[in-house]
């Protein structure tokens, strides 16, 4: 019987399916009760490199929460304590119960079962499942096809990073055995899980999902058709091609919500929302964000071709929040959410844009991660910006349920760089470094060569994954004017959307399109951890002369423009390349200097330290302080009537 | 009850009204213990922000980029200072490290100084009961000379105190932490959560008040009775109170309600960090010590009528 679904999947799929990278047709079925999900898939998968290919190589994630041994839970970025009170149907695992070599006509040309092994290219540990390998009775020849049938049994994890269960609501992603990535060099790209970052290949996706019949289902793709069966499940068949992944939802909590973006030249796009009913009356604030990212982005960037996204509101603690996969994505909100501020604006639109950069630009993201984390925050920002504003300081009180607005106040976000742990997080690591090979944070307490006694922060995967490319890309705007910089992202998408590129395809693009040759830029900013930090050193002032100092504090170099105004309203600008420790100008007359400006258009988006930019003659530091010391004081006071209390 | 409640809180409006000075003093320890380290944070944003024209944004509102480079980088009280001590959040974020016990994880020089003013306090305590209790003039003289005779006990019992707190905030509040993660394991409605954690705070804050009580009786017991034994004393705080649970509970809401009053009344005229004149500076500092005096006052409220309760019942007691 197997055999001749098997078959018959094989069959409609040569009659239907086109050929790409690796294309899967599956049918399993979700059993809620003991959180498996069996079924089958069968893969066409054609070999796009030059040397033959004498293995495949599968992903299989949910072998990462088989138990305490795999490498994602020893590597030192996951806390495996937050497993101590998991239950032993809570953690899961992938199993292979057949994989069966195919003919293109469907007929069984070996059982390779028993060639199954588990590999581990990346750390040697040998308790770690996540990567299976089965050797071919015979190399696939460059161009050739293959055909397989996997029968496979997925159990779903408690949700702790982005899929799994939590109650009746189930979070489907990188749950089936999944191909890595044959390239070109004859070599598999086949990374054990280790992060939450993905690669694979394009391909098409005929996908049956069969869960409880009044379960709403959220999926990768568009819905073909819709089947009620007798047992009282319902069988729901998605379909998409030209995507790398295939994500699912299912919940009988979901309340759904549609709404259609339309624009002048950019393809209209359905955009269905499933959302948990705890944030019933925030589904305009989703499609609102859903509508940016797809009106900006398609302007500034590409536009979105496949005319339909879902947008999963995720369960409270579910861990699924804030994720990308194709034509699908987890957004994030609370129950009490101010308005005015910008969450779930921000997560929404950062989601929706990682079907640009991610989606449709698919980077490896193993080992180049910012070249879509770092993509899609600068882009993300700028949606903010002009649509949204800045973002306002909330914070939240009693464990987190009560946020507070603080009019007025906004967070400088990731363009603005004037984060103290720059200067401890950007020596971790340099961004060149693979993202799967970067080092968590440094411990609390330890010195760094700087001799700062307080390390914190985000460690070298964020920062170099997201924040500093963001700035960079800031930076780079500013310095080559948004027309010039907008034209290069706007190639390197048109020439890479649904590829794969590497850094070095956006560097050349870079240098195509602004006619310049900016290695200078990528030298001290990508291949390196070089920190940039110019600063009004001194001002010194006679009767008849004025002579300002600026330095260079830190290794990076960039050309600066310095701005000096004086008391009889003359205005100098100077230009000075920044290569030198320091520069001096000086300036003849009775006129006294009343400010001086290093940067003042902030096109250094990777200054690290704004408040030493400027110098102003009659500062307000005293009024400032003042101001805010007595803000401070009845905080102060505030607490230490609260401990009178334990009198 | 009822009756003897209100009573008591007029009498203790009146004992209060009658011994203004208290709340001046009291309001000056608690100004002049808290202006050094004020100084001290003012000084050191000053020194960040030197000649910088950022220190014109932080004049006329706030700037989030110098915020962080400062946290980044500042150390003893300055590490205590956050955005968040703007307006209403300097009392809320008091409140929510109280009811979660974050209080006791406040920077070291926080803490510390914390500890000081409770012992302060403990020490005026004594005066101020002494005024409420007897009829001694109030002079600043038999003010230090009350808070002097009962300084030690007060002391002992803010030990003995300190145990039973230190159960509530790191053995129970742990305990209903882990229980309520048991129990909301797979709660995905944030609304069922939200009900859980406002139980585990009220169950928190049950216990809270009932040591408090124990305490506040204990003082006026020690203070009424001249009783030298703190460990009788707490005895016959317990009797009393729980046999008057009923108006002591009372009153003790009552009053802990007009605090919380107060304290949404500071929530909506709070000025934020918008202030760009000193008379903006002034009037929003001026505010937050009317609020810091209307604190005092509820405290001071609490001694007096509960002192007017006790010598009440005591009396009404004696003559049945």
């Amino acid at each position: 019987m197997k055999g001749v679904t098997g078959l018959f999947f094989v069959l409609s799929g040569l009659l239907f399916l086109p050929l790409r990278g690796a294309d899967y047709q599956m049918e399993v079925v979700l059993n809620p009760e003991s959180k498996i999900i069996s079924g089958t898939e069968v893969i066409r998968w054609t070999n796009k490199a030059s040397f033959p290919a004498n293995d495949l190589q599968f992903h299989l994630y949910y072998n990462a929460w088989r138990d305490r041994q795999s490498s994602f839970l020893n590597s030192k970025r996951v806390v495996s304590k937050d497993f101590d009170d998991w239950r032993e149907n809570e953690w899961s695992y992938n199993e292979i119960n057949s994989l069966v070599l195919l003919s293109e006509e469907g007929i069984e040309i070996a059982d390779l079962t028993s060639q199954i092994e588990y590999i581990q290219p990346d750390d040697n540990n040998s308790y770690d499942r996540t990567v299976m390998r089965v050797m071919l009775p015979q190399p696939i020849e460059p161009g050739g096809t293959i055909v397989i049938s996997i029968e496979f049994i997925s159990k779903v994890p408690r949700t702790f990073a982005r899929t799994g269960f939590r109650d009746d609501y189930f979070f489907i992603a990188h749950w089936f055995p999944k191909l890595g990535v044959f390239e070109k060099e004859g070599n598999w790209n086949c990374h054990q899980f280790i992060q939450t970052e993905f690669f694979s290949n394009f391909g098409t996706y005929d996908v049956k999902l069969t869960v409880p019949e009044d379960w709403l289902v959220g999926a990768t793709g568009i819905q073909k058709d819709y089947q009620k069966n007798s047992n009282g499940t319902a069988t729901h068949h998605y379909y998409q091609e030209q995507v790398h992944d295939f994500t699912w939802t299912t919940s009988p909590y979901f309340l759904e919500y549609k709404k259609r973006f339309e624009h002048s030249f950019l393809k209209p796009v359905d955009v269905r929302l499933l959302l948990m009913p705890d944030h019933k009356g925030q589904q305009d604030r989703y499609f609102a964000s859903t509508l940016a990212a797809l009106k900006y982005y398609g302007e500034w960037f590409g536009e979105y071709p496949y005319g339909h996204l879902t947008v999963i509101d995720p369960a409270y603690r579910s861990r699924s929040g804030g994720m990308e996969y194709p034509t699908l994505f987890t957004g994030g909100t609370r129950w009490l959410n101010p308005l005015g501020s910008n969450n779930p604006e921000e997560v929404t639109v950062h989601e929706a844009g990682h079907q640009f950069w991610y989606g449709m630009v698919a980077n490896n993201e193993f080992e180049d991660a910012w070249l879509d984390e770092g993509f899609n925050t600068y882009s993300t920002e700028r949606v903010m910006l002009e649509v949204f504003g800045p973002n306002p300081l909330v914070k939240r009180y009693l464990d987190g349920f009560i946020p507070i607005l603080f009019k007025g106040m906004y967070e400088s976000g990731r363009t603005v760089s004037g984060l103290g742990n720059f200067y401890s997080n950007l020596k971790l690591d340099t961004m060149s470094t693979p993202s799967w090979r970067y080092g968590p944070a440094a411990s609390r307490g330890g010195k760094h060569a700087a001799g700062r006694d307080r390390i914190y922060g985000p460690g070298a995967y964020v920062l170099n994954s997201y924040t500093k490319p963001a700035l960079m890309f800031f930076t780079l705007e500013r310095y080559l004017g948004w027309e010039t910089f907008q034209k290069i992202l706007s190639t390197y998408f048109e020439q890479w959307k649904f590829n794969h590129p590497l850094p070095q395809d956006f560097f050349d693009i870079t240098n195509q399109i602004s006619g310049e040759d900016l290695s200078w830029f990528w030298e001290q900013t990508y291949f390196s951890s070089n920190v940039f930090d110019y600063a009004v050193d001194s001002v010194y002032s006679t009767d008849d002369s004025q002579e300002v100092i600026i330095r260079r504090w830190g290794e990076g170099v960039f050309p600066v423009e310095i701005v000096i105004t004086f008391d009889d309203g003359r205005i100098v600008e100077e230009k000075w390349q920044g290569t030198e420790r320091w520069v001096s100008y000086g300036y003849q007359g009775s006129a006294q200097i009343s400010t001086v400006q290093v940067d003042p258009k902030r096109v250094l988006a990777l200054d690290v330290n704004l408040t030493n930019n400027s110098w102003t003659s009659d500062p307000s530091s005293s009024f400032a302080a003042r101001k805010w010391s007595f803000k401070w004081l009845i905080w102060l006071q505030n607490l230490m009537e609260l401990f009178v209390f334990f009198s | 009850m009822l009756m003897g409640v209100i009573e008591a809180l007029i009498e203790g409006f009146n004992r209060i009204l009658s011994a203004g000075k208290i709340i001046l003093w009291v309001y000056l320890f608690s100004f002049f213990l808290v202006l050094g380290p004020t100084l001290i944070v003012s000084e050191m944003i000053e020194e960040s922000l030197g000649q910088s024209l950022i220190s014109e944004d932080l004049s006329a509102g706030f700037n989030d980029a110098w915020y962080r480079e400062f946290r980044s980088v500042t150390k003893g009280f300055g590490e205590s200072f956050r955005f968040s001590t703007a307006g209403i959040g300097a009392i809320l974020d008091g409140v929510d490290a109280f009811l979660s016990g974050k209080i006791f994880q406040e920077t070291l020089a926080v803490f510390f100084l914390g500890i000081l003013y409770l012992v302060i306090w403990v020490f005026l305590s004594g005066g101020v009961l002494h005024f409420y209790n007897t009829n001694d003039p109030v002079t600043f003289g038999h003010f230090m000379k009350g808070a002097g005779i009962y300084f030690f006990r007060f002391l002992r019992l803010a030990v003995i105190a300190g145990l039973f707190y230190w159960l509530i905030y790191f053995h129970l509040l742990a305990f209903l932490g882990d229980l309520i993660q048991e129990h909301t394991r797979e709660v995905i409605d944030e609304r069922v959560a939200f009900l859980w954690m406002l139980a585990k705070y009220l169950v928190v804050l049950m216990f809270l008040i009932f040591v408090n009580l124990i305490v506040d009786y204990t003082k006026i017991i020690t203070v009424t009775k001249r009783q030298r034994s703190v460990f009788l004393a707490i005895v016959e705080s317990f009797r009393f109170v729980l046999g008057n649970v009923g108006r002591t509970l009372s009153l003790y809401v009552v009053i802990g309600l007009l605090g919380v009053f107060f304290l949404c009344l500071y929530g909506l005229l709070a000025p934020g960090g918008l202030q760009h004149s000193w008379i903006g500076v002034i009037w929003a500092l001026a505010l937050g010590q009317i609020y810091i005096l209307s604190r005092i006052w509820i405290r001071l409220l609490f001694m007096a009528s509960q002192s007017a309760l006790c010598r009440t019942i005591s009396f009404r007691q004696r003559l049945s």
